[in-house]
């Protein structure tokens, strides 16, 4: 009986050694992923990444971060609150003296950088996703607010940049998604100087109740 | 009556490791008459020997076994080796017929070989960083394997984010590798995963492919390389 039971807990600790399943091959492949992306970045074995249990995602403001700018900032990401159902992202502020950058700490954050690499300087804004297994860890977003003037109400020339959208794209990174480009969505990789894109559609809706 | 025949237990010992090792013996004769080499005869009469075990010739493969046989032989002993201080994938070799129904080496047939890599665990506003390393399709001296392309981390690492492109000199003048990054932003990633690899034939529409879910499927976990890894 004890032998039998140690064979059983073997067997158990086998099973919990295997990797995730794979999708069903077909006659030219053997293999597929092990999820559709729903819209969401997928590890090696083509699972989503997401922040499972770990909701919600806890995002430090730095300290940089124009005050001016928080509530469009929360109102940005309540756009994602109200899809889900449920809290995904809320804020904190970071008063622990941390450099202006994003670094990889286990702490995700948001920044508001006047300094900007020139070779980068066509991004608007940066989204740092890290993963392990199929669960993100952290999310770090960097604002390029040295290239690029923003605009809450009206923009002030053609070229200023809607922020609450700018950071509804950024937020929607935070959560795992990635860029869209076949289906009308907040996702859109490009966000054109002036133009509004703060309405989730109902791919963006989809989406996130795929995960949350 | 009939005496009942019992063991002491060094001799059950003794009978129960000359069991095993007849089964060792058994396996190890049966592993022997399933690989062994083969010669092939090519089309002019000349007989050319390559040193391959059985299951790598599928030259004899028809149209439908072979879509997927060339994956299992590409891939079930692929590993990452160090060729110069810089780590590599190396691949299986394989078999196959030639137009002039010749068997010869899949490098004969595809002589360019790229290896897809995804950055691990990192996306950049949710892009995975991608590398490509292409370079020639080249058999090992021992005809087992296909020659792993190194990636000279040294040198990428000291190099800006920005540039994209690299090209390094193979040894023993074999050609050149060119490597190709793409949504590498903020930092280099420093471990990869072989999500692919595609084999390019003398014209464009001839290829083969196997994905990151096969390599998983074959080899039972994804394949990592790690940039500045110490392989022994």
């Amino acid at each position: 009986m004890p032998r039998r039971f140690i064979i059983l807990i073997i067997f158990a600790l086998c099973a919990c050694e295997r990797g995730p399943t794979l999708g069903p091959g077909d006659d030219n492949s053997l293999a597929t992923a092990s999820q559709a992306d729903c819209g969401f970045v997928q590890n090696s074995y083509g699972q989503r990444v997401s922040w499972k249990k770990n909701i919600p995602v806890t995002l430090k403001i730095h300290p940089t971060f124009p005050p001016e700018y928080e509530d469009t900032l929360k109102k940005a990401a309540q756009h994602w609150n109200d899809v889900a159902g449920m809290t995904l992202i809320n804020f904190a502020t970071d008063s622990a003296g941390s450099p202006n950058k994003a670094e990889k700490n286990l702490i995700s954050t948001v920044h508001w950088l006047q300094e900007w690499p020139e070779t980068q300087k066509n991004l608007q804004a940066l989204t740092n996703l890290y993963w392990q297994g199929n669960s993100l860890y952290e999310s770090d977003v960097i604002v390029d607010a040295k290239y690029f003037n923003f605009f809450v109400d009206k923009p002030q020339n053609s070229n200023d940049i809607h922020l609450e959208s700018l950071l509804i794209h950024e937020l929607g990174h935070v959560l795992g998604l990635k860029h869209r480009s076949t289906v009308p969505s907040v996702m859109w990789a490009t966000l054109q100087g002036a133009a509004i894109r703060s309405d989730l559609t109902d791919a963006d809706r989809e989406t996130i109740k795929c995960e949350y | 009556m009939k005496k009942k025949i019992t063991f002491k237990k060094p001799v059950r010992t003794f009978t129960v490791i000359l069991v095993l090792l007849g089964i060792h013996f058994g396996i190890m004769l049966a592993e022997k008459h399933f690989t062994q080499t083969r010669k092939m005869a090519s089309q002019d009469g000349a007989t050319e020997k390559y040193s391959v075990s059985a299951d790598k010739d599928l030259s004899e493969s028809s149209p439908e076994e072979f879509k997927k046989a060339f994956k299992y032989q590409l891939l079930k002993d692929a590993v990452i080796v160090s060729t110069q201080g810089n780590p590599g994938v190396r691949l299986g070799n394989f078999l196959m017929k030639d137009s002039r129904r010749v068997t010869v080496p899949v490098c004969d047939l595809y002589p360019t070989i790229d290896f897809i890599f995804a950055a691990e665990g990192i996306a950049f506003s949710g892009e995975i960083p991608h590398m490509i390393v292409r370079g020639p399709c080249l058999t090992s001296p021992d005809q087992n394997h296909l020659e792993a392309l190194p990636v000279p981390w040294g040198k990428i690492l000291n190099s800006p984010v920005q540039q994209f492109e690299f090209t390094s000199a193979l040894p023993y003048e074999q050609g050149k590798i060119s490597i190709y990054f793409r949504n590498v932003i903020e930092f280099w990633p420093t471990e990869w995963v072989l999500i692919g690899v595609k084999l390019y034939g003398k014209t464009s529409d001839d290829n083969l492919q196997v994905n990151g879910y096969e390599v998983i499927s074959i080899l039972g976990q994804p394949l990592y390389l790690k940039a500045g890894e110490t392989i022994e």
